[in-house]
């Protein structure tokens, strides 16, 4: 009983000096502690070449990861902002998506066909058929730019499901862009 | 033993506690945590604070010291500073570390065994989610008062003194205030009398009578609350397969091996050899008319007695009282092992496959937890930075996943600061998860319509969530909006949110701190319900002042077609009603819901002829 009533009061002690602790533990009356946001401070650029610009903040969807620091491999659809080049509302601008095709893409899947619109503006498809580096290029109407930014969205009709990968693979793009006419 | 190995004998437990559950220590808020940080803001006078501290909430529980009184105080104190929420869970942790050891010791007359049981405790994957959520501190104090009850009760059984008789019922009495579970102490109590010291048996009794009127009562004031997760099932099918299910998580191995993802028959095996070191160290000593090992695993099974019902909810730290039982029992093992000196080995060899496992598991859980918590503690802190940053503007949030949806959101971490204009955009809708038992998704999601708006006016700011920090990304949100035809009409309209000003039709005053007057006549527009059998909510409220001049007459009109016309008196001050959908309604683009008041009132100085404050209408 004795070791009991020792014990007793060390524990008496112990839990004495952790609430104590506890009620030290925040100085800060202030309700929440703040964590910094990252805010746009960037301007938007009108033409994105990955081994120059490694930011993806105007990638939004269906872009995988920089290799190489220069090309990413893209999803069957995938979609980006660009700022709208100088002029664009009054004399339209130049769509440009510069990518290639690895062996494997064409091998397997023949060919395959792009797709885009721009601003909902559809541009014409293109088919391509061989292996190597490509460039899908297309006029833009002056009415397609109601904005400063421009959003570009673009499909691939047929891609590879590499095994274990889980991802879907459509083109290796290493860049993109809106050029002035 | 010296007074330093006094010390290392007491201590170790706790150093190993405070080691292998670092994480939870560190962890921060998530999910249920926000419900209850959230009460305080309701109270606004004694009344409201009665009803905090006692109404049943929370699928009918009351856990005044647990959960109400710690979260309001802790809250009030140190505000959403986790720290030292955990720190006062440890503290208390450390007490019931101290009062299974002395119990144990007091049971077993073992030092051996006082060692073992908490040990053996700590490395029970039952502790991690309650060492790491303070939601689940009511474990932790329930825990206390269960065992401090049964050695006051030991020591009346010892003593026969009335002193700690009556400790043993104020102990008994507040412990409801931790844990409803703790109203098995009484069976706990009998059972140790009937085993040990008979003549104390008849003092249970009034405790039993306490303990059924608790349930009683709790059951009436819980009322009909029906939640799948918590539906109970009293067949004895049922009760055998959750106690299993119970049997296989406390022993751990079955859990790791799938984990870990070992063969099924290293569970199986490890189970096996467990079960029946436990079962045949107790039926071995019972034989030997030593029934302490059944006392211990009648502590087990009469703890989770009452969960055993509540079959579609078999969670974890569900078992952190009842692991008690099967520490001790366990430390009462290796106690007896410990003299027979040829059975050290086999015992050690038993500890070690339970322990190393079960405290690996157990860590696991511990850092999976700590994990959600930081990604909802990094969410929250940035919107937190955002809200002063961009005052009074709305915060949306992108590439919310299911994971952090369902950690931070779903429990309205910003309602704990006052922000009630955070929400998610539709696009995140894709990436979790519905669990229908669990309610919709949609109002912490604003409208794409409303987005739409709200990006246009500017009245809105966009985050993405990139890992564990906010980016501002309104620029190419609105650029993406823009660039989309334009959204439907959103089926669930605020009128007292400048966003879904293009839903609110003809009949209306101007914007008033969240609410929106009609007239006598108001309209507002509305997207078809998706299916069938959903329904017209109307919420908004009436003025004392019009209330006390008699019933207003509410008359509703679903695209022209009259609905039941509903009363709004001093009995029903709220505008709370529903209404059925015509079913060649659904899938319409745009509906027109208009109504009419019988009444109008006008304040003196203020020229307006006011019907009610409106609220929400929506399609449920």
């Amino acid at each position: 009983m004795l070791y009991c009533a020792t014990t007793m009061r060390h524990g008496t002690i112990l839990s004495a000096a952790l609430f104590f602790l506890a009620a030290t533990a925040c100085k800060n009356r202030n309700p929440i502690r703040l964590e910094q946001t990252i805010e746009d401070s960037q301007p938007l650029l009108s033409q994105l070449r990955f081994s120059e610009q490694p930011r993806a903040d105007q990638l939004i969807r269906g872009f995988f990861e920089l290799q190489a620091g220069s090309w990413r491999w893209t999803a069957p659809q995938f979609e980006v902002v660009l700022a709208s080049p100088p002029g664009a509302r009054t004399n339209g601008a130049q769509l440009v998506l510069d990518f290639d095709l690895p062996d494997p893409t064409i091998d397997t899947l023949k060919n395959i066909t792009i797709a885009c619109k721009v601003n909902r503006v559809a541009l014409p498809p293109e088919t391509f058929a061989t292996t190597g580096q490509h460039q899908y290029r297309r006029q833009i109407p002056a009415t397609a730019f109601e904005s400063p930014e421009t959003v570009v969205d673009f499909t691939v009709d047929k891609y590879l499901e590499p095994p274990g990968d889980g991802r879907h693979l459509a083109l290796v793009v290493s860049g993109v862009g809106l050029e002035q006419k | 033993m010296t007074r330093a190995g006094r010390w290392l004998y007491w201590l170790t437990p706790m150093v190993f506690c405070v080691v292998l559950y670092w994480r939870g220590l560190m962890s921060w808020f998530t999910e249920d945590d926000f419900a209850w940080l959230n009460l305080r803001n309701h109270v606004v006078d004694f009344h409201s604070f009665l009803w905090a501290m006692f109404a049943p909430l929370a699928q009918g529980t009351i856990r005044p010291w647990s959960e109400r009184a710690f979260f309001m105080t802790f809250s009030y104190v140190f505000g959403l500073h986790a720290r030292a929420y955990h720190e006062w869970v440890f503290a208390n942790q450390m007490v019931d570390i101290v009062l299974l050891m002395i119990v144990t010791r007091k049971l077993t007359h073992s030092a051996v065994a006082g060692f073992t049981a908490p040990m053996l405790w700590l490395c029970s994957i039952a502790l991690a989610t309650p060492l790491a959520w303070a939601s689940a501190y009511n474990q932790v104090q329930c825990a206390t008062f269960l065992l401090l009850s049964l050695y006051l009760f030991i020591r009346y059984t010892e003593t026969g003194r009335k002193g700690f008789y009556w400790g043993v019922w104020a102990v008994f009495l507040l412990g409801f205030g931790a844990n409803e579970i703790n109203l098995v102490f009484p069976a706990v109590a009998a059972l140790y009398a009937i085993l040990f010291a008979r003549k104390y048996w008849r003092g249970t009794i009034p405790l039993f009578a306490v303990s059924a009127v608790y349930a009683v009562v709790h059951q009436v004031l819980r009322g009909g609350t029906s939640d799948y997760y918590y539906d109970m099932d009293f067949h004895a099918g049922s009760l055998a397969n959750t106690l299993w299910q119970y049997w296989k998580i406390v022993l751990a191995l079955p859990e790791f091996a799938f984990f870990r993802h070992l063969p099924d028959w290293i569970g199986v095996a490890g189970l096996a050899v467990l079960s029946a070191a436990l079962l045949g160290f107790v039926i071995w000593q019972a034989i030997a008319r030593r029934f302490l090992p059944l006392f211990f695993l009648g502590w087990f099974l009469i703890a989770l007695s009452p969960l055993l019902p509540i079959h579609n909810h078999v969670t974890d730290y569900y078992l952190f009282v009842p692991a008690l039982g099967i520490a001790m029992l366990a430390g009462h093992g290796v106690g007896v092992a410990w003299k027979q000196g040829w059975m050290r080995p086999l015992a050690a060899a038993l500890v070690l496959l339970y322990a190393i496992p079960s405290a690996m598991q157990a860590r696991v859980y511990t850092h999976a937890a700590y994990a959600r918590a930081e990604r909802t503690r990094h969410l929250v802190q940035s919107v937190a930075y955002a809200k002063k940053v961009h005052p009074g503007k709305t915060i949306l949030l992108d590439n919310v996943d299911d994971e952090l949806y369902w950690s931070a959101i779903y429990g309205s971490p910003f309602q704990v600061l006052g922000w009630h204009d955070v929400f998610m955009t539709p696009d995140c809708l894709t990436l979790i998860k519905p669990d229908p038992h669990f309610g919709p998704i949609d109002p912490y999601v604003l409208p794409a319509a409303a987005v739409a708006r709200s990006l246009q006016d500017g009245s809105a700011v966009v985050y993405a969530v990139e890992n564990n920090r906010l980016r501002n990304v309104t620029r190419t949100y609105r650029a993406i909006v823009q660039a989309q035809p334009p959204p439907p009409l959103a089926s669930y309209i605020d009128v007292g949110q400048s966003y879904f000003q293009p839903q609110v039709g003809e009949g209306w005053y101007g914007l008033e701190d969240g609410i929106r007057w009609s007239g006598k006549h108001a309209v507002v527009y509305l997207a078809g319900p998706s299916a069938p059998g959903r329904k017209l909510t109307v919420h908004g409220y009436g003025s004392d002042v019009q209330i006390k001049q008699g019933p207003l007459h509410f008359a509703l009109t679903i695209d022209g077609r009259p609905q039941p016309v509903r009363v709004i008196d001093q009995a029903n001050p709220e505008v709370q009603f529903e209404y059925d959908f015509p079913s060649d309604l659904v899938g319409k683009d745009r509906i027109e819901i208009a109504f009419t008041v019988d009444r109008t009132i006008s304040v003196p100085g203020d020229g307006r002829l006011l019907g009610l404050a409106f609220g929400q209408f929506g399609v449920q």
